[in-house]
This record gives C-alpha cells, sequence and structure tokens, in this order.
C-alpha cells in the first residue's frame, strides 16, 4: 500500500472497500518508521492513538454510506501531521524547545478541533526550528530537518518538518505557520504546496504564537485540490480569536492580470531561481493569462519592518515562559530564542520605542499601502519566495543577519496581510526543487486556488517524490 | 519673617473590580472570592501558550458608563496595549491595560462645598492572581492561585488637587457609592474590590500669602497596600507628618513607596530599585480597537441614575435635610429610593421631611412599611392622634408608683419586665392616649431621682 | 555604526529575564548592533503623513458578551507544573520582584 497520495485518492480507497482507514495509517506510520530516523521530520509520532482514531473511522465507514459520511466527515481519509507550535490536548507539545519538552497540552487549538471533527486523523508532531524562529530547519532544539530531495540541503523553515511530512508521503497533508514565509520557503524547498492565507482568516487560538500581528495558519499538500479542501475547514470565525474575519472574493476569474514586482527581480536573485520564475510566466502567458510590471518600492524595506515588528512581538509572547505553570524556566531557551528575545527587548524599551518599533509600524503602512495601490492594476502578484534554491546545511547558520536576509520576498505578504499560495515548479541542475508564489488582496485564496488549479494544467503538473528509498 | 506652611499635595489611584459575570478576557467566571486554588481558570488567564484574550463588552460598558458619571469625556477610538514586567502571579509576563488611549479622560468631583477635583483619566485592564507567603517545612515558599486572574479591573487616576485629608476620604467614599448607584462594582475594600494608592508630597507655601503658584513638588511618596477607609486617613496624617519633619529640617524627601503600619501608626519604606519601570508597552495586537460613537455614549447617559454627589446637593439645598440623614440615605441605595418616592407622594400629605426622615433613621419605619405610601399614612394619622398631655400622664405616673412600691423596688433590682407592668398600669389610667414614649422616659426619670 | 554597549545588553537580559554570561554578552553586543543597525536603514523613509499599523484587519470592537463557561479542573490547571502545594502553585519565597 502506497502513501504517495491525495485526499481524493484516500478517500476512494476507503469507500470503494479496497483499503481500511487502519491500513492507510499503518502504511503512513511504517513509511514515518522506515525514513524518519535520516530526515528527523517528527518529534512526536502518534502510533496508538492514530490507530485507535483509524478504527473508529472504519466503524463510522460500515454503518454509514458513501453520502451521509462524506458530508459528515469531509476529509475522511486525511492523515494530517502538525507543526509542533499547535496545542494537541493530551499530546506533548514542544514548540520544538527544551522548554516545553514535557509539556502535554489541557486543550487543543482550535484548527486541530476543526480537521479532526472533520475526519482527519492526527498522526503526529513534525519538528521545526524552535519557537519558529528560523528560516532553515536548523534550529530546533531536537536536531536539524534534512530535505528528502537531498540530505545535505536544508528543507527550509521554520515549518521544515512539515514540509518534509507531505513531501516525503509520511501524512497527506500538514498544518504550518507562516509568520515570514515559514510555509512558503519550505514549500518551495520541497516541491510541495504551501499556503499561507489572509491574516485572519483562520483561527491562531491554541497555537503557540510567534509574532502575533503576523503569524498565519497555513498548511502544506501535493496538489491545489488538496491545498483548497482543508482550507475550506480551517477557515471561519471562532468566539476565541477575536482577529478573525470571513470575506468571499467576488471578482471575476477571467481575463486575469498577474503583476511582476520589477524590484524583486534585482540583484541578490539568483539567476536560477529568477530563470525558472519567468519559464513559470510563459506557461501563464502562453494560456492567456497577462502580465504587467508593477513598482513597490518601499518593499526593500520589508526585511528592516519584519525584524523589528516580529522581535518586539517575539519577546513579549515568549514572557509567559517562566517555569511556573508549565514548561522549564527562562535558561532553557536556545540561543536563537535569547538573541530574538533580546533583540524585541530592545526596540521596545524606552528610549528606543519611538525609533524602532513606532517607525516600523509607519512603514509598514507605507508598504500596505503601496500593495493596495499595486492590486487596482492586477489581480494577483507573482514573486520569488527565496533569493536562492535550498541551501546546504550549515551554510548560513553562523550569520544571524545573513539568515535574516533570506526573508526578504516573503515578507510582504505578512506584513501586508495578505494570502500567498507558494506553488511547487521546475528542479535546480542538482535536483533541488524550485517554485514561486502568488499573492493575491485579502480575501483571495479562490483566486489564488483557480490560478494554481489551472497552472497545474498549463504545466502538465504531477506529483513528485523524492527518492527517499535511497536514504 | 516669613512663614511658611508646608500643603499636602495628593493625587489618588483607584482600582475598582468590575461585578462582571465572566473575566475581562476569557469565559471563566468573575467570582474568586474564597474558592479553592485554581479553579477557576483556563488557558487564557491561566496563560497557557497558544491562548489569546477575547475583550467582554459589559466590562467595557461599564467603564464606559462610570467614567460619564465622573463627568469623563470618552475616546472615540481606543485600544488595549501590553503592559510588561515579570512577577509570579502576572500568566502572560504582561498585563493588558491601556496606556496612552484610555477609555475615559479629563472629569471631575465635586466636593459638598463645590470644590471641583479633577479626574485624570480612567482605563480598563485584568487583575493579576494572588500570591500568598507560606513557611512549608523549613523554607519559605511563595503560594499562586490564579483565580482572581484576568478579573476586569478599572483604574481611576486622579489629578494631584487634594490637599485636606477630609476630601480624600470623602472622594473614596464617593467613588464606592457611585461604583454601587451605578452598579459597576460592590466596591468592598474588605474583599479587595476597591483598592487605594496614594501618592503625597508638600509644597511650601508662604502663610497668608494669596494667588501663589501652585507648582508641584519635585518628588512624591507613593502610599500602597492600604485596606480601609480609616487606615487612608491614619496613613496619610502620619505621612505628611513625616515629610513635614523632614522638611523642616532642610533635608530632601526620598522618591519611594511606603506602605502602612496600622500598629505602629507609621509609614515604612517598601524600597524598591529607584529606576523608573520600563514596561515597554505596545498596541496589545491580539484585540481590534474599541470605537464609541457619540449616539451610543448619549444613550449610556440617559442610563446612568442621579449621582451620590448630586443628590447630597438636592437633599441639603431643596429639602434643607441634616448632613447625618443624608449620608445615610446615600449609603443604601434602596433606602435612598425609598426615600425618593415619599418625596413624590409628600406633596399631597405635607408633613415635615425632616420629621420623616427622622422616623424612617431612628425608627426603621421603612422596614416596617413596604410601601411609601403607607408610611406616610401612617405618620399622618400619629400626628393627628391626640395625646395625653404631659401633666396627665405625670398625674397618672405619680399614682401608679406610689401604688407599687414594691414593684418599683423589684425594677431597681433587675427585674426588668415590671417597667412593662407599670407602663401599662399607667396607660391605663390614661385610657390609652399615653405617649408610651413619654410615659417610660417618666418613669425612668422618676427612678433616678428616687 | 550603531554600537549596543554592553551595559545595555546587561539591562536588557535584566528586563527580559534571560541570564547571559561575559561570553554571550560579547556576542549579542557584536551581533544586535549590526542587526540594530541594518534596521535602521529605516530612517529613509519618509512617514510623515503614515498612521501606524498595529493590525491588518481593519476590526474593531469585537467583544463577547457577558456569559461564563466551564473553567479547567485544578488537577488540569497544576497538572503541567513541577511544584504545586495543596492546589497552588509552589515558588521559593519572591524578593524585590525576582525569583531567586
Amino acid at each position: 500500500m502506497t502513501t504517495q497520495s491525495t485526499i481524493e485518492k484516500n478517500q476512494k480507497l476507503l469507500l470503494e472497500k479496497k483499503a481500511s482507514m487502519r491500513e492507510l495509517v499503518d502504511a503512513y506510520l511504517k513509511t514515518i518508521q522506515k525514513y524518519d530516523g535520516v530526515l528527523n521530520s517528527f518529534i512526536t509520532v502518534n502510533n496508538e492513538i492514530s490507530l485507535k482514531k483509524a478504527d473508529l473511522v472504519d466503524k463510522l465507514l460500515s454503518k454509514n454510506d458513501k453520502v451521509s459520511i462524506l458530508s459528515k466527515l469531509p476529509l475522511l481519509g486525511t492523515v494530517v501531521s502538525y507543526k509542533d507550535l499547535f496545542l494537541t490536548k493530551g499530546i506533548r507539545t514542544t514548540a520544538a524547545s527544551k522548554v516545553l519538552e514535557s509539556f502535554v497540552p489541557q486543550y487543543s487549538a482550535t484548527v486541530v478541533d476543526k480537521l479532526e471533527n472533520a475526519g482527519c486523523i492526527n498522526i503526529g508532531k513534525t519538528n521545526c526550528d524552535a519557537w519558529a524562529h528560523g528560516s532553515s530547519g536548523e534550529n530546533s532544539d531536537y536536531g536539524v530537518t534534512k530535505n528528502p530531495w537531498g540530505v545535505e540541503y536544508v528543507p527550509g523553515g521554520s515549518s521544515s518538518g512539515s514540509a518534509v511530512s507531505v513531501s516525503a508521503n509520511m501524512c497527506t497533508v500538514s498544518l504550518g505557520t507562516d509568520t515570514c514565509g515559514s510555509i512558503r520557503l519550505p514549500a518551495n524547498y520541497t516541491y510541495t504546496y504551501g499556503l499561507k492565507p489572509t491574516y485572519g482568516a483562520v483561527s491562531r487560538y491554541g497555537v503557540i504564537a510567534m509574532a502575533s500581528s503576523l503569524d498565519c495558519i497555513g498548511h502544506f499538500s501535493k496538489t491545489a485540490a488538496d491545498i483548497k479542501k482543508v482550507f475550506e475547514i480551517t477557515k471561519g470565525r471562532d468566539l476565541k480569536d477575536a482577529t478573525l474575519d470571513e470575506k468571499s472574493y467576488n471578482k471575476k476569474l477571467t481575463n486575469m492580470v498577474i503583476g511582476v514586482p520589477d524590484e524583486f527581480f534585482q540583484n541578490g536573485l539568483s539567476d536560477e531561481v529568477s530563470l525558472n520564475i519567468k519559464k513559470a510566466i510563459s506557461l501563464f502567458e502562453k494560456n492567456g493569462v497577462k502580465f504587467n510590471k508593477i513598482n513597490l518600492p518601499h518593499t526593500k524595506y520589508g526585511i528592516s519592518v519584519y525584524y523589528i515588528i516580529q522581535p518586539a512581538e517575539v519577546s513579549s509572547n515568549l514572557s509567559r515562559y517562566d517555569g511556573i505553570r508549565y514548561g522549564k524556566g527562562r535558561d532553557a531557551f536556545s540561543e536563537e530564542a535569547k538573541r530574538r528575545i533580546m533583540l524585541g527587548t530592545y526596540v521596545l524599551s524606552s528610549g528606543y520605542y519611538d525609533a524602532y518599533y513606532l517607525k516600523a509600524m509607519k512603514v509598514r503602512s507605507v508598504i500596505i499601502r503601496e500593495i493596495d495601490q499595486a492590486f487596482k492594476s492586477c489581480d494577483a502578484i507573482i514573486a520569488p519566495v527565496s533569493t536562492t534554491p535550498p541551501f546546504k546545511l550549515g551554510e548560513k547558520i553562523s550569520d544571524p543577519l545573513k539568515m535574516y536576509l533570506t526573508d526578504i520576498y516573503a515578507a510582504t505578504a505578512n506584513l501586508a496581510g495578505i494570502p500567498s499560495l507558494a506553488i511547487p515548479f521546475g528542479f535546480t541542475n542538482d535536483g533541488m526543487p524550485l517554485g514561486f508564489q502568488i499573492m493575491g488582496p485579502r480575501y483571495s485564496e479562490n483566486l489564488l486556488f483557480h490560478l494554481a488549479e489551472n497552472f497545474e494544467a498549463y504545466s502538465n503538473y504531477t506529483i513528485k517524490n523524492p527518492d527517499i528509498y535511497n536514504l | 519673617m516669613k512663614k511658611y506652611n508646608y500643603v499636602p499635595v495628593i493625587g489618588l489611584e483607584v482600582h475598582i473590580e468590575l461585578s462582571t459575570k465572566r473575566k475581562m478576557f476569557c469565559d471563566c467566571s468573575s467570582e474568586h472570592f474564597q474558592i479553592k486554588p485554581n479553579t477557576n481558570v483556563c488557558p487564557i488567564c491561566l496563560g497557557l501558550p497558544g491562548a489569546l484574550p477575547y475583550p467582554n463588552k459589559e466590562a467595557v460598558k461599564k467603564c464606559i458608563k462610570f467614567g460619564i458619571s465622573f463627568n469623563c469625556m470618552i475616546n472615540k477610538f481606543s485600544k488595549f496595549d501590553r503592559k510588561h514586567y515579570f512577577y509570579p502571579d502576572l500568566s502572560k509576563g504582561y498585563q493588558i491595560s491601556q496606556y496612552d488611549i484610555p477609555f475615559c479622560e479629563g472629569g471631575h468631583w465635586k466636593s459638598s462645598v463645590n470644590s471641583v477635583f479633577r479626574i485624570k483619566r480612567i482605563h480598563l485592564e485584568e487583575d493579576t492572581g494572588k500570591i500568598q507567603h507560606r513557611k512549608i517545612g523549613s523554607e519559605y515558599f511563595s503560594l499562586i492561585d490564579f483565580n482572581r486572574s484576568g478579573v476586569p479591573l478599572m483604574e481611576l487616576v486622579t489629578e494631584p488637587d487634594f490637599s485636606n485629608i477630609n476630601d480624600v476620604l470623602d472622594f473614596v467614599k464617593d467613588v464606592q457609592l457611585a461604583s454601587r448607584y451605578l452598579e459597576v462594582s460592590n466596591a468592598d475594600m474588605e474583599k479587595g474590590s476597591m483598592r487605594l494608592e496614594a501618592n503625597i508630597s508638600l509644597r511650601k507655601e508662604e502663610t497668608g500669602k494669596r494667588d501663589q503658584m501652585k507648582r508641584l513638588p519635585d518628588y512624591k511618596v507613593e502610599l500602597k497596600n492600604i485596606n480601609s477607609f480609616r487606615f487612608l486617613r491614619s496613613a496619610l496624617e502620619a505621612e505628611i507628618k513625616r515629610q513635614t519633619d523632614i522638611l523642616k529640617m532642610g533635608d530632601k524627601v526620598i522618591q519611594e513607596t511606603r506602605g502602612y503600619n496600622e500598629k505602629t501608626h507609621q509609614t515604612y519604606s517598601q524600597r524598591s530599585k529607584e529606576e523608573a519601570k520600563d514596561y515597554r508597552y505596545f498596541p496589545e495586537p491580539d484585540i481590534p480597537p474599541i470605537l464609541h460613537q457619540s449616539k451610543e455614549i448619549d444613550i449610556i447617559k440617559t442610563d446612568i441614575p442621579e449621582m451620590p454627589w448630586m443628590k447630597r446637593q438636592r437633599y441639603k439645598k431643596d429639602i434643607g435635610l441634616k448632613d447625618e440623614y443624608t449620608e445615610i440615605f446615600l449609603k443604601d441605595r434602596k433606602r435612598s429610593a425609598y426615600f425618593e418616592q415619599i418625596l413624590l407622594l409628600n406633596k399631597n400629605s405635607g408633613l415635615d421631611l425632616s420629621y420623616i426622615a427622622d422616623q424612617i433613621v431612628n425608627k426603621n419605619l421603612d422596614l416596617k412599611y413596604q410601601s411609601p405610601q403607607k408610611l406616610l399614612n401612617a405618620l399622618s394619622v400619629e400626628k393627628n392622634k391626640t395625646y395625653a398631655s404631659s401633666k396627665e400622664i405625670k398625674n397618672a405616673a405619680d399614682s401608679v408608683l406610689k401604688e407599687n412600691t414594691k414593684a418599683i423596688e423589684d425594677l431597681k433590682n433587675g427585674k426588668i419586665q415590671i417597667l412593662g407592668y407599670l407602663i401599662g398600669s399607667i396607660q391605663k389610667k390614661l385610657n390609652g392616649k399615653g405617649n408610651i414614649n413619654e410615659i417610660r422616659r417618666y418613669i425612668e426619670n422618676a427612678l433616678m431621682e428616687n | 555604526m550603531i554600537k549596543i554597549k554592553h551595559s545595555e545588553i546587561v539591562h536588557l537580559a535584566d528586563l527580559a529575564q534571560i541570564k547571559i554570561n561575559k561570553k554571550e554578552i560579547q556576542k549579542l553586543s557584536l551581533q544586535l548592533s549590526k542587526i540594530v543597525d541594518y534596521v535602521s536603514e529605516l530612517n529613509d523613509v519618509d512617514t510623515k503623513n503614515a498612521v501606524p499599523t498595529n493590525q491588518t484587519t481593519g476590526l474593531t470592537n469585537v467583544t463577547n458578551d457577558d456569559l461564563t463557561s466551564i473553567s479547567l479542573k485544578q488537577e488540569d490547571a497544576v497538572g503541567q507544573s513541577k511544584n504545586i502545594y495543596q492546589g497552588f502553585f509552589k515558588v521559593p519565597i519572591t524578593i524585590k520582584n525576582k525569583i531567586i
């Protein structure tokens, strides 16, 4: 039984009684057992729990007909993994940090409950950069996660384990967070789809907060269809997150115009990435999608704005970890966490607030205004996610600023709160994955899904799997 | 030679726990008094990873109402901010409070002689958990209970306009009354639903010289942990004396935080590090801002009853009621409402209002007569009744007392029930027309003289 | 080039309740100075007419009604702590706002 699958394929197997849920889950567990020793994408694997839940699903399957079971469990057959920032009641949640090594949450995140109620089975908690602090997957207190396409390469971060678990077929879909590319970068680096929804579309309740005004709850999959299916369940208001809103996208989905930001294709972007996107653009153009040049002159300041606002909010959100009510004391924070806490404390401290935090909030407004203006002349914006293809482990880890600068293309979407879909496309000469992102106005996810599904046709997209059998 | 005196410059900070059902940012009950520790908590008020705040509509409404009643301006745009500091009873390592744009700003309170005292601001924040220190075995520990964490707290800050302790006491009593009138809080000092802090300094002024520049002194001492009105008075007196003595010697008063020791009647230093606390305030990203429109505020205004200080003025001026009766009615809203009914209905009976007030206060007639109209009727009847005259009472009493010398002896020896017998006998002689109280008084006087 | 002094690093660590040794003070001083110097490029941006953005949702007045729901059981509330005593969280005695 293969785990190289999609939600639809799994549902077909189950409903045609070609496999039971238990057999499916077992297949995923065996894949994890076999390959995760090398890849290190999981921190906790739910061996017994997932099988027990599978048995419950099988019971329901035997008692219900196809139509009624799909209406009860629209995500029937979906095996999901969660970045270890998502609180899962009764299942250890560590944030990939030693601080929460033994923390077993008393409640689950809204999104976890929603997905479980829709029929998903939680197979495990994935590795990530501790507290989501990182872009490579090298900052975990539980070891580095490897890229299944080439184990000397980083998988990208901070949702490293989530991307790898989907890419290496250890689960059907995975939930992650994107504060400045933390879903989109690992998606591009592992040849998977990664959605960063509109800020305020998906509840953050029960997800360990990194930067409150930037964090987005998103997910990984292998097809545009699956990305859409999961979003249908995760989106929507709850009475726990006060920043949620629901809106629909009402613009026409024909005669699309996609903007190409001039500033994003200048110095610093690797030729391989640049050429690859241009290939994608021609595929779109061949099929009638128009492109126009747009200017986003202030997006170059996005990194600076981000590296003031984010550490400030991080330093605040990590204040609750004092070791009294749960977890270990503040001495258990690793180097990167300490660095961000200190930086955040600095920019918020008396005497510096106006020069840094307040100034950053104002420049953020300028960037947002620019993006809003750009969307008047295009429906969506195409851009690279990373300046380079996947880099090797250890290449950037010793220079924090160098690492921070990799976030340059991702920052825009988080600062403006707009959605962005990372689409897998192309490979480097060394066989490492490439991709790009498409951003849309707030609440335009349907537009992004539409463009992605069309692009799958334009590019004759097929699911690609890393050759993990030779690990 | 110029003569100087030191005038107190006092500002107050009052914290009031709101009587909402739900806590400020979560669905836990805000009733936390005397229940088992950590049984009234949830991920939000316990500061668990991933929890998010969701503001209580009613708490905001109560704060606005309170601010309006103190003549505050309500900010059309307002927000919450994070205030950072580390303490074991602060579960998130920051308190969600309000920094630069509080709900209410710029109000005032008037004393009974119409002196105006300005209110700087009133804002909403969440309360912390509670710590108690205990010896367990041979070591000392702090035990933390988060039941109170997240309860809505209103903070009222005045300008340093107070220079007289009586005004301070009148003000805090009115704040307590207002809380009860508006039903925003029980404002109980003993239960901790009202907490006081005072900032005190002294300003040197030339005696007798009018219109001096009211500069603020260059220091202030913060008095904390005062848990009753009585202690507030003593603490202020003690601190004023302490500062006066220091300044008279030509020394400087150290700017610090002090507590009050009710046993020694002295304030003592709670000296913490002298650097100004850096709370690193920034706007709360998890809570959208709160906007208030003029229409809304006007509607809330109509919902505000007459405030105690307005009622006080009215009772004094329009009715000429004695101050002590006024305060008794003000303290009890139910009684006050009863008396207001009387005022309305009395237009027909025309009885003396002071007399009615006296009857209510001294005889609790408002408890006896549930209906104000019935009370008025009863009093009218009393008034119209013809009593036996004092002379008639004297004659009847003298004759009864003469006939009952043994009874009188028994009474003097402690048999109190004899008194009732004597009164009854005298009343019989008077054919029931005697005023019982007058009869009793006569007997008591007679006994004393004998 | 902006330089964050060692004494400032020590003060920040104190504010943030982070323990750091001499080596770390040195390292952080260099690293943070570099980062802060970089982000100071924002001074080049004209923000005269810009209103600070602290939330991108544009939402206002999001509140809940004054209704309660069930709280955690005591054993769940304190169960994740290693130091509890009769239902309380227990810490060594606090002095001057710091835990010893």
